[in-house]
This record gives structure tokens, sequence and C-alpha cells, in this order.
């Protein structure tokens, strides 16, 4: 698995792995950080339910609302 | 047990049943129609019974439950086509070579719609998600693969039943029908696996390629059908049988595969 220096990053990452596979979990996690304006070294505490917000998207394809919101609710007790 | 290895084991042994029925079985062994009919209703039972379960799991209304709710839609109406193929074939004793197109044939026909459908929802919902979508050089070769394949069905199987002057309009109509749907499923659900191939390794990623190859099988049986009841050589104890039973065990376990992870999500643990 890709770690960067950032504490938040890689804590998304493994939260996110498991369903989205580490490539695409490392991939949504750029592509939400590029949406907010940051780059993934610099994930903040105050970012994280921004991010999570955008993960839920990606999560509903394949786990439905229910389950997206609970991935996205371990993301924001980061 | 763990489900998903019950029904892996059950559909091993239902497949090996189907491949040593049919070698073993004379061509025209009495029992034969039975098993090959009986055994793609129940295999189409196997997979309404897991959608069904699936698509309950679903809390949300949202467009992955209505996409789950449309494959279910799809695998029931291939189930009743399969039932009504049994029913004319076994207790009508119908020559289905000759009695075509039947009543089977009309709920396969209205069967693709919400299947393709299910995957636009899904292919839809995943281009706004925000995820990758990968780049212009594998869309590239993934359509050029698409247009071979688009090239091979159009010259071996369209054009010569366009041609054929023996065939009847109505009959032209359906065996038409067949392969240019089930292109259309094939073209849908090789982008899908374009883009879970992009996802890795991961019960995500085995859900859809369950799902995807189970399609797969079930279109292949369909073209190769097409073909062989063009020329009226299809005829019951054949082995593409088998790939139509592969394609409908593929997809419940699929299902199984699908619920598995949410109720594992639904418990606060990783999949």
């Amino acid at each position: 698995m890709n770690t960067l220096n950032n504490m938040y990053y890689n804590q998304i990452i493994e939260i996110l792995s498991p369903f989205l596979g580490n490539i695409m979990a490392q991939g949504a996690v750029m592509a939400q950080c590029k949406k907010i304006g940051i780059s993934p070294e610099k994930i903040t505490k105050g970012d994280i339910s921004k991010l999570a917000e955008g993960m839920k998207k990606a999560l509903v394809v394949f786990v439905g609302t229910d389950g997206a919101l609970s991935i996205t609710e371990r993301i924001t007790r980061i | 047990m763990h489900e998903f290895k019950q029904l892996k084991i059950i559909s091993l042994i239902l497949v090996a049943f189907n491949i040593f029925a049919y070698l073993l079985l004379p061509d025209d062994a009495e029992m034969l129609p039975y098993v090959s009919d009986l055994l793609t209703v129940f295999t189409s039972l196997i997979s309404v019974f897991f959608l069904f379960r699936t698509y309950a799991f679903f809390k949300v209304f949202d467009f992955a439950k209505t996409a789950w709710l449309l494959f279910l839609i799809g695998m029931c109406l291939n189930f009743l086509a399969e039932t009504f193929y049994a029913l004319n074939e076994l207790v009508l004793m119908r020559d289905m070579n000759e009695y075509f197109p039947s009543t089977a044939d009309i709920f396969w026909c209205i069967a693709y719609l919400p299947l393709i459908a299910g995957f636009l929802i899904i292919g839809k919902g995943y281009r706004d998600s925000g995820l990758p979508l990968g780049n212009m050089k594998s869309y590239s070769l993934v359509v050029g693969g698409l247009l071979v394949i688009v090239a091979l069905v159009s010259y071996f199987l369209l054009n010569p039943i366009v041609t054929d002057a023996e065939t009847r309009l109505i009959e032209k109509v359906f065996y038409l029908y067949y392969p240019i749907a089930d292109l259309v499923i094939v073209v849908l659900a090789i982008s899908m696996y374009y883009i879970v191939y992009q996802l890795g390794k991961g019960d995500i990623t085995l859900t859809w390629k369950l799902m995807i190859f189970g399609f797969l099988s079930i279109t292949i049986a369909d073209l190769l059908y097409s073909y062989l009841g063009w020329m009226e050589r299809y005829g019951s104890g054949n082995l593409i049988d088998v790939a139509w039973n592969i394609g409908y065990l593929l997809i419940a376990l699929s299902a199984v595969k699908q619920k598995q992870i949410m109720q594992l999500i639904a418990k606060g643990g990783n999949s």
C-alpha cells in the first residue's frame, strides 16, 4: 500500500481500501482532495468531513447509501 | 458454513451434474430434455432467490438499489421464460425448433430491458461518483475489441439471418433481436469490467466480476443458441446449456457476495 507522510490520508486509505481496492481508494482520495483544493499530504482534521462527503458518492455505487454512510461515518471519526 | 462457500459448492455440483449428464446420456435419452430444461429453471430460480435477498437488504431506495432491482426483474423474467420453455417442451410436447417464437421468447426478449437498464444506472452512478474513469488508451483498446466482436457477430450471425429467404419475418425479428440485445449486454459488461479492473483486488471487485462473467456466460450461450436455433441444430443436451446454468449461478454468487459486503459494513467490520 502506498502511504504518504500524512496520518489522515493513511487512515482514510485504510478504511476505504477493503471496499474500493488500494489503487482506487488512493485515486478517490486524490480526486476529492483536488476538488476541495488541497494536496493529500496536507489533509487536516478540518478537511475530513468534506472528504468524507465526497467519498460517499463514490461508495454509494457499490454499497448503497446506507453502506456508504456507515463507511464515511468511520472516516469522520478519525 | 459461509453462505458464499455453500453456494459455490452447490454450483460446482450442479454444473458437474449438468456436464456429466450430457456426456453420459445418449442423444435420444428420454431423460435428456428433462435434465436440460429443469436444470435451467432451477438455476435461474436460484439467481432470482439470491438477487431478491440482496435487493431487500438495501435500506435506502437509491440508484444502487434500483440497479439491483432491475437485475432481479430481469432474472425473474428469465426464470419465467425458462419455465414456459420447459412447459412447452415437457408438458405440451412441442418441438421447440418448430414452435418459435414461443411465449418463452417474449419473456426472454423483455428481460434484456431491465438488465440493460441496470448496467446503465450503475455506469451512470460510477461516472457521477468522481472516481477515476481510466485513460483514453485503455478505452481505445476496449472499444477496438468490442468492434471486433460486433463485426464477427454481424458477419457470422446477423447477415446470414437477414439474407436467409427461407426464414419467416417474425422468426427473423426474434433471431436478430437476441444477438443484438446480447451484443449490448456484452458491451455494457465489458465496460463494467474495465471499471472494476481499476478497483484492483477486493470483495467489491469480486461481486462485479461474478456478475459480469455471469452475464457474459449467458450471452455467449445465447449467441450460440441463436446460430444453432436458426440452423435448426439446437436440441436438448447441447453443451451450451451449461453456459446458461453457469451464468445464472455466477449471478447468484455475485448477489450473495454483495449482501455479505453490506452485512459486514452494517456490523462495522472491514470487507
